[in-house]
């Protein structure tokens, strides 16, 4: 289990960000709202990252594992980013 | 390396072993694996065999939903023609797009993972081979009695995407709509038995030393494919119920009149039908993606950002669903999120694409035919991708939506993404099964017309979508501007289809299937397992895997796993098995003794055929009698499975013993239960969304749910389900006689507890007044249909106690039937407490 | 089956009508389109000239292109960076040209989608429908005109891609679509939306008018209307049917599910923008509308003689 959630942390983060937007824009449309989603997002793939940084690289198997995590964590970065842009250029409408 | 299961990793050492084999080992496996004759080609197994069932017919489905593709293109390519009818031309674009897409692309690549990846993995066959039998058979004999629906002219006239009300009993009474629900209901069934067996088998069934970094890349995309398929199918099942209850039973889901909402089918059609496009785009980039390092004889560049790529692309592709939908009127910050999540999605395919750019420049690339089609692949494939981008906009959208410039973008795409992978697949994979290769010299020309008649068929599309050009239409009128593009179109798909005729040519020349007695073998020189030479067992023994090429890193490897000198040379209980090893670093576990051939899987196929065809010409007795006689099918072809072994442990080679027999979360029967419950669970959110969602959007119609407090007594019936199941096991295990009776008890109790549910409900509303009531009887319905079932197992457990072939301490059908059960009361409980909720 | 006609100016022809914006709600997504397609071609240029040099490159170039930077480069940054401009501009745009509630003193048109045709009803300010026609949209130039998009049936979708993007209309919800014409002239559409049968034959028009000759013609049309004087036609009209489905203002016809026939001379096509309109085709569609247009919801009237036909035709044509 601690091995998948290394490897699939950033991108569920980028789930829960997107299923929770969706859910904002059919119940409470506000940007607000969004905003308070996007920032402990935000915070928790930077947490992801830093640590992702220092998981140890022992064997090939660590260190592919690292690299998946830290890209995954990259990934799940800017499309939260992109996420949190259409409440600000689109309206809440 | 830490160990995953305490296995000593300095164990594989002692591989290869030195010395030869005694004698009469490898006559045993080939007596234990051999081949069919006559009548048993209908009842083999073997991954060896229904690979290649499953790719053939998949195929021609390729050809048949080809050919209709021509024949619409006949019909526009002048203004005002009359080849095709108005009703024959809706019945054949519909049938089109619904046998490439179902028939045709998810079946094909699925076919590929079965024939391929027990190669690729070293592993003897897929876990659960009678379900790859029994879903190659449901697939087969539904799909053809689907397609032939055409010719007496029953065929569904609605759109592969058969949006409602349309395709409501009102604006479609005949059956042909029941004709689709049909046709997709078996490539529901044959896609999750494929997505179990394939998460298993890449998982539980590798070669020992196979950790998930060594994992052969093809396989990584098949695992990301299956777990896709177990969460994007449920929401298609769910949709296809949905409807067609609403047509035989008059329940209003999509009926916008009584409180049903017609875009809840959009959510729930695109919600499967986007990732679906992936679901066919990663097996074939996977493909690519082995091609190509063989090709260019390099290590594949950048295969840990590929493995990325794909798990991304498995999680952003559920978040792209709506933007379908960009037209149906979406608040703009809605259309924006699925905007934003489509834009994020390709970042992965770009990562992709740049891969094989890379490993083409370390390489010494070859143009030989399989490395043309992969080139070919990546312009097309590029092609469609910006395009995509384009049409992730929501501006552009509206008005790009529903136009050719849609279906150029779909085509460049999936021709891209898929079909021209799969033609480098086969030019490459052929040797591995046929005793020749195909020919070189056919296959430029082949390469030459597909990619040119792709091209011409395709590109002016974009251009006839921005004059104004809609989808669908069966003819235009002239002065329309679009004739002379059409006719290009025209020209182009028939220089496509000459192309794939030449294919045709090329395989009846040279395609020799050869399970027996040797194939071309490693023709292009590749680095991966599945070019080991093999037997109908596959290889003599399972090597230790050290590199993600093995055979380009360790010359002698493919003659120390013929002598035998690995992992299982022989068959170690006398029966047909394969090694489970851990799922992170694959470790030897143990043994698996796997089902041999058997007519049940058939017979059971052909009863769901019947079963639901039967239903479709509305024949109830007769699919009665089908469906009570699938069921003893089923049941018939599980009771030589799971009988007790008389070893407890073996040796699988060099004095390393493994047991033949575990249980728990351990065994491969538990994670194919998981997964089963996890298809289950899924369709069940799905209907629970439902109901949310037609709260959400025609309030107007809801009536006050009964009171929740009254729902106490149900619910707790439900914890008590629960809590026998899981007491059952505890009692087994403690070696009680008995044990079985709460799990029983549970089983018997659920449906009980259904119907106080249902008793209550009835007094509020019923399942034809309005879309509270349907939403609400749906969820009931789903789970009158988990409950039957655990009632079925908790019947068929207690005949296997009565017949004693329920192992003392642990067994796996006692185990399973009670997660089942646990899993019926925990449905159960959500399923109450959330339909009184919403709206409360 | 239909003649070439003066259709043509209704959809299709060169320039492509999605590059021929005509109005402000299509002028953005225009420049937008063409932004993405030079965007487009210069991108897939960098990538086949990427794999050119793959595959015949120099050995310096291609060890460049040979890792893990490269893929990240070009799979990854250089993409971030140009989607994350293009994402904004299409927000902005989305967010800019979404219809929302109706402007103070804006002129309202509903349109219904009907299995193949197009109810369309006029609005007052206060949302009273004030007078029928089909098919056929007029509106006058420089100022906007909100639609609301209905549905009778199953899905259509309105589109009239010289002035918008198209808008669904769906069952039980009402969308909105603004649109403005710059020009005075006639803007071709057509269903987007697969809706069955005959989807392929169901088009509309939208034409645009100076402000003054917008005004007459909706004086015109508002203006109390003396009774015809009875004809053989009429009298076929109201006594063969016809009126079960039509309504023609002034007369005894009421029907509502066909397309209202009181202007039904006036209008420029036939049967959702597929014949011209004039007494012959009038003629024919009444005798042979199945063959016209298969599938479409009016029954042919054969029994009509030529004389009959010619007498309904003129009552038709006549009915400006």
């Amino acid at each position: 289990m601690k091995t998948w959630a290394i490897l699939l942390g950033g991108l569920l983060v980028w789930t829960t960000h997107f299923f929770g937007l969706y859910a904002i824009a059919e119940i409470a449309p506000s940007r607000w709202i969004t905003v308070l989603l996007t920032v402990p997002c935000l915070g928790v793939d930077a947490f992801l990252l830093l640590r992702g940084r220092r998981l140890e690289v022992r064997d090939t198997f660590a260190g592919w594992r690292r690299s998946i995590a830290l890209g995954g964590v990259a990934l799940s970065l800017v499309a939260v980013c992109w996420q949190a842009l259409p409440p600000w250029f689109a309206g809440t409408e | 390396m830490k160990s995953e299961t305490g296995f000593d990793p300095d164990l594989f050492n002692r591989f290869p072993t030195q010395g030869d084999r005694p004698e009469g080992e490898e006559e045993g496996l080939k007596r234990v694996w051999c081949a069919p004759k006559g009548w048993e080609y209908l009842t083999v197994v073997n991954n060896n065999y229904v690979g290649i069932y499953y790719l053939g017919t998949a195929f021609l489905f390729f050809l048949l939903a080809g050919v209709l593709g021509l024949l619409m293109r006949v019909q526009l390519a002048a203004p005002l023609m009359n080849v095709l009818p108005q009703a024959t031309y809706n019945q054949v674009f519909t049938m089109h797009g619904t046998v490439m897409m179902f028939l045709f692309a998810v079946p094909m690549v699925e076919a590929a993972g079965v024939l391929l990846l027990p190669q690729m993995l070293a592993a003897r066959d897929l876990p659960f081979p009678r379900l790859s039998a029994y879903a190659f058979w449901a697939y087969a004999v539904g799909g053809l009695a689907f397609f032939g629906s055409l010719f007496i002219g029953l065929a569904p006239d609605g759109g592969w995407f058969m949006y409602p009300p349309l395709t409501s009993k009102a604006y479609s009474p005949g059956i042909n709509t029941d004709f689709w629900l049909l046709g997709i209901g078996f490539i529901e069934i044959s896609a999750i038995a494929g997505a179990v067996e394939i998460i298993v088998g890449v998982l539980r069934t590798r070669a020992p030393g196979m950790s998930l970094d060594k994992m052969p890349i093809f396989a990584w995309a098949m695992l990301v494919f299956a777990v896709m398929i177990v969460i994007a199918f449920p929401s298609v099942i769910l949709a296809t119920l949905l409807l067609e209850i609403e047509r035989a039973f008059n329940w209003p889901f999509f009926d916008a009149t009584r409180g049903g909402d017609p875009v809840l089918w959009q959510h729930l059609f695109w919600f499967f039908g986007h990732p679906e496009v992936y679901i066919i785009f990663l097996p074939a980039a996977g493909m690519m993606s082995m091609i190509i390092p063989t090709v260019a004889r390099a290590e594949l560049v950048g295969y840990r950002l590929i493995v990325l790529a794909m798990i991304a692309t498995g999680f952003i592709s559920f978040g792209v669903w709506a933007h379908h939908m960009f037209a149906t009127g979406l608040p703009p910050m809605t259309a924006g999120f699925f905007s934003a999540a489509s834009m994020a999605v390709s970042l992965p395919a770009g990562i992709q694409v740049f891969s094989w750019i890379a490993t083409f420049a370390v390489g010494k690339p070859r143009f030989n035919t399989p490395g043309l089609f992969a080139m070919g692949s990546v312009v097309i494939f590029v092609t469609g991708g910006l395009t995509g981008v384009m049409v992730a906009l929501v501006p552009f959208d509206w008005q790009a939506h529903d136009t050719y410039f849609i279906v150029a973008h779909l085509h460049y795409v999936l021709i891209g993404g898929m079909v021209f992978p799969l033609f480098a697949a086969m030019y490459y994979w052929i040797p591995m099964v046929s005793r020749r290769p195909l020919s070189e010299r056919w296959g430029r020309w082949v390469f030459g017309l597909m990619f040119g008649g792709m091209n011409i068929a395709f590109m002016p599309m974009h251009l006839s979508g921005l004059m104004g050009m809609p989808r669908r239409i069966y003819t235009y009128l002239p002065g329309s501007g679009w004739d002379t593009l059409n006719l290009i179109s025209t020209l182009g798909a028939f220089m496509l289809a000459a192309g794939v005729l030449l294919f045709l040519i090329d395989m009846a020349r040279n395609f020799r299937l050869a399970p027996e007695e040797g194939e071309a073998g490693n023709v292009f020189g590749a680095g991966t397992l599945e070019w080991l030479p093999t037997g109908l067992y596959s290889t003599r023994s399972i090597p230790v895997v050290k590199s993600r090429e093995p055979l380009w890193d360790d010359p002698n490897i493919s003659e120390d796993v013929e002598r035998g000198r690995y992992f299982l040379p022989r068959t170690a209980t006398g029966r047909r098995e394969t090694i489970v090893t851990s799922p992170l670093l694959a470790e030897p576990q143990y043994v698996q003794i796997m089902p041999g051939p058997s007519v049940w899987p058939f017979a059971a196929a052909l009863f769901t055929a019947g079963f639901f065809l039967a239903l479709t010409v509305q024949a109830y007795l007769f699919a009665l009698v089908s469906g009570v006689l699938g069921i003893l099918a089923v049941l018939c072809w599980l009771a030589d499975t799971d009988l007790p072994v008389p070893e407890n442990d073996v040796d699988i080679g060099a004095g390393i013993r493994v047991p033949t027999y575990v249980t728990g979360p351990q065994s491969h029967g538990w994670w194919a239960m998981m997964i089963l419950i996890v298809v289950m669970g899924m369709i069940f959110a799905m209907a629970l969304f439902s109901l949310a969602f037609l709260w959400g959007n025609q309030p107007s119609f809801w009536t006050a749910p009964p009171p929740m407090l009254e729902a106490l007594p149900i619910a707790l019936g439900y914890l008590a389900v629960i809590a026998a199941a899981w007491g059952t096991r505890e009692l087994h295990r403690i070696g009680k006689s008995w044990a079985i009776l709460p799990a029983l008890a549970g089983a018997i109790v659920a449906p009980a507890l259904l119907w106080l549910d249902i008793g209550a409900w009835s007094a509020v509303t019923a399942p034809d007044a309005g879309g509270q009531g349907a939403a609400v009887f749906a969820l009931f319905s789903l789970q009158g249909m988990v409950a039957a079932i655990a009632v079925l197992m908790a019947l068929y457990l207690g005949w296997r106690q009565l017949r004693r072939v329920v192992t003392a301490r642990r067994n796996n059908t006692l185990d399973l039937t009670c997660l089942f059960i646990a899993y019926t009361g925990a449905q159960g409980l959500v399923g109450t407490l959330f339909a009184r909720s919403i709206g409360a | 089956m239909p003649a070439e006609t003066d259709l043509k100016a209704v959809l299709g022809g060169w320039p492509p009508a999605v590059l021929d914006p005509a109005g402000p709600y299509s002028e953005p997504v225009t420049l937008l389109s063409w932004a993405l397609l030079i965007g487009g071609a210069v991108v897939l240029a960098i990538v086949l000239a990427a794999l050119g040099v793959a595959l015949w490159g120099a050995p310096s170039l291609r060890k460049r292109l040979g890792g893990d930077k490269a893929i990240w480069i070009g799979g990854v940054a250089f993409p971030v960076v140009v989607l994350t401009v293009l994402l904004v501009w299409g927000l902005w745009l989305t967010g800019d040209l979404a219809a929302k509630a109706p402007r103070p003193g804006e002129m309202r048109v509903r349109v219904t989608g009907e299995m193949w045709w197009w109810r369309v009803s006029y609005l007052d300010k206060a949302g009273r429908p004030v007078m029928q026609d089909a098919n056929e949209l007029h509106v006058p130039i420089g100022e906007t005109v909100l639609l609301e998009l209905d549905s009778a049936d199953v899905i259509h979708s309105f589109w009239v891609p010289r002035l918008a993007g198209k808008m669904d209309m769906i069952p039980g919800r009402r969308n909105l679509l603004r649109i403005q014409a710059d020009q005075p002239g006639t803007y071709g559409g057509q269903c987007a939306e697969y809706c069955g049968g005959p989807h392929a034959l169901m088009g509309f028009a939208v034409v645009a008018h100076t402000p003054e000759s917008f005004k007459r013609w909706r004086a015109g049309r508002l203006a109390p209307r003396p009774a015809p004087p009875p004809s053989r036609g009429q009298e076929l009209f109201l006594t063969s049917g016809c009126a079960a489905c039509h309504t023609i203002a002034g007369t005894e016809a009421r029907g509502l599910a066909g397309p209202d026939l009181t202007h039904v001379g006036s209008r420029r096509t036939l049967g959702a923008g597929i014949l011209p309109n004039n007494r012959g085709t009038l003629a024919g569609w009444i005798a042979d509308s199945q063959t016209l247009k298969p599938g479409n919801r009016m029954p042919n009237y054969k029994q009509f003689t030529a004389e009959e036909l010619n007498a309904l035709a003129d009552y038709l044509a006549g009915l400006k």
